[in-house]
């Protein structure tokens, strides 16, 4: 139990991010002679892709589209992002959607495994798409400080890092730090 | 055909129910306070009417996208476009800096690095099937050049001031246990001019590492980092330019063994300046570095402006009471004084 603050605390702006609560690793997925396929034809999962602020002890089908309705609230506090407001368990979420950058799309994969195939060999088929992302915190609203709001910036980052150079862009640039 | 599917379904949705039930406290109180301790924040608390149902299983529905899934894994990829076709292979190769066995893929022609991102508490709703792993794979290409320095400066063999020996590709790439190198020929003789001496015998091409190309190559990459920093958001932006170009180098130093490129980067950019200063500043840059060093091996590039932020927050408070320290010393020199 905790007691409750009357108002907003104002943050000023050069305050750095606030600490994560998650964590990015390498993908050392334990793979080998593994083939993935990312296509578009499958299901199109846009708006109905969901990352809740709590674990669900469940995998597989459920009838979410009948009990989980988000309804928009229009912009929220922070940042004018939009908002999104819905409930789990009686409990209230706030969210909003992240459109997946130009150039980038979300792919559901399955593991399948070929009966005739080694054992060791594996393969991940794409089962459905998405374009956006929902992404919903407990009982506060969703800013752009949040994890997921700022694991999308390494996808920006990355483009800048990892966009091969050629000689002539490398000899036409002046290079001075 | 529906009773059939109702029953097979039962026990499952009932195993699903008991779950929620016993799990629910557990996982709310935990959410509570550790969103209190973490962010300060308590939100208005409103009052909810009703309550919801568990959910029941939807599996009687014919023909769902989700028949069959098996390990779902939710991955946000490069688009490979409606013209090509997007099978990739993974291919096991050693990551430049730390050197261990890491997967990468390999799609279109383009090599991508696969990182992923989980909050400590998230599941996923991915239309009507649910996911308990709420982790995110994120896929972003890397350029080849990073991947094969570490490669490229083993094989040209250079021993003290002999600039070494030039190769042809298919002996570089040849690497011990590693065969996925071969499988990126098409693109290293493309990717790797930009920082190598080429050498034409008849039909075949010899490439030699060229340390002068690469630092100029590494430069021209910090650039473009410092240009897209700023516009990542607010905190960024008010940074000074000094700081961009530490947290360019350091998210570039995740590609980069130390010894030598990361070394030699520092050099050229002058940024152990501080170590000539003083000791006292010295002392505390040794400080600050030996941490970063420890942290860079645990921690990946999305968290790296964090961490060279708290490493710099660090840094300033020890100055300041160090400086404090000077002030009380001056104080109790003049009361001896007087």
């Amino acid at each position: 139990m905790f007691t409750k603050l009357g108002g907003l605390s104002l943050e000023p702006k050069s305050v750095p991010p606030p600490k994560r609560t998650g964590w990015i690793g390498r993908g050392n997925c334990h793979m080998e002679k593994a083939t993935i396929d990312l296509k578009r034809d499958g299901k199109d999962l846009s708006g109905r892709v969901h990352q809740l602020p709590c674990c669900v002890k469940h995998d597989g089908p459920a009838s979410v589209s009948h009990y989980f309705k988000p309804k928009h609230k229009g912009v929220g506090e922070d940042e004018g992002l939009p908002l999104q407001e819905a409930h789990f368990r009686g409990r209230l979420l706030q969210g909003t959607t992240l459109p997946l950058p130009h150039g980038y799309s979300g792919f559901v994969l399955s593991k399948s495994s070929p009966p005739t195939s080694d054992e060791n060999s594996h393969s991940w088929d794409t089962k459905a798409t998405f374009q956006d992302i929902t992404y919903w915190n407990h009982d506060y609203s969703p800013s752009q400080n949040d994890e997921l709001f700022r694991a999308f910036h390494w996808l920006t980052v990355a483009k800048a890092l990892h966009n091969p150079v050629t000689p002539e862009e490398l000899a036409s640039s002046s290079v001075t730090l | 055909m529906a009773r059939v599917c109702a029953s097979l379904t039962f026990p499952p949705a009932l195993r699903f129910k008991i779950q929620c039930h016993s799990h629910s406290s557990f996982v709310i109180f935990r959410v509570n306070s550790l969103y209190s301790q973490i962010y300060g924040y308590r939100g208005k608390e409103q009052s909810v009417t009703g309550s919801v149902r568990a959910f029941e299983s939807s599996s009687a529905k014919p023909m769902s996208w989700c028949d069959g899934v098996l390990e779902p894994r939710v991955l946000v990829a490069p688009d490979p476009g409606t013209d090509r076709n997007g099978l990739g292979q993974m291919i096991l190769l050693r990551h430049p800096k730390s050197g261990n066995a890491t997967q990468y893929l390999f799609v279109n022609g383009i090599l991508l690095e696969l990182q992923w991102f989980k909050n400590l508490y998230g599941s996923w709703f991915l239309g009507d099937y649910i996911t308990e792993d709420g982790r995110l794979y994120l896929s972003t290409p890397i350029d080849p050049v990073f991947i094969m320095l570490p490669i490229f400066k083993e094989a040209r063999m250079k021993k003290g001031d002999d600039l070494g020996r030039f190769r042809q590709l298919d002996e570089i790439l040849f690497v011990d246990g590693y065969p996925g190198y071969m499988q990126l020929m098409s693109i290293v003789e493309n990717c790797m001019q930009v920082v190598s001496e080429i050498i034409e015998v008849g039909s075949s091409k010899f490439f030699r590492l060229d340390d002068s190309k690469v630092l100029r190559w590494l430069c021209y990459k910090v650039c473009q980092l410092k240009q897209t920093l700023p516009k990542l958001d607010k905190n960024y932006a008010v940074q000074s330019e000094k700081d961009t170009l530490i947290d360019a180098v350091s998210i570039l130093g995740e590609y980069l063994k130390e010894e030598p490129w990361l070394q030699l980067l520092c050099n050229h950019l002058k940024l152990n300046i501080l170590e000539v200063t003083g000791k006292a500043q010295a002392n505390a840059e040794g400080n600050n570095n030996s941490r970063l060093c420890n942290e860079l091996q645990e921690q990946s590039n999305d968290k790296k402006g964090t961490t060279a932020k708290k490493g710099r927050q660090a840094k300033k408070v020890k100055l300041e009471t160090e400086s404090h320290n000077i002030k009380d010393m001056f104080s109790r020199a003049s009361r001896k004084k007087s």
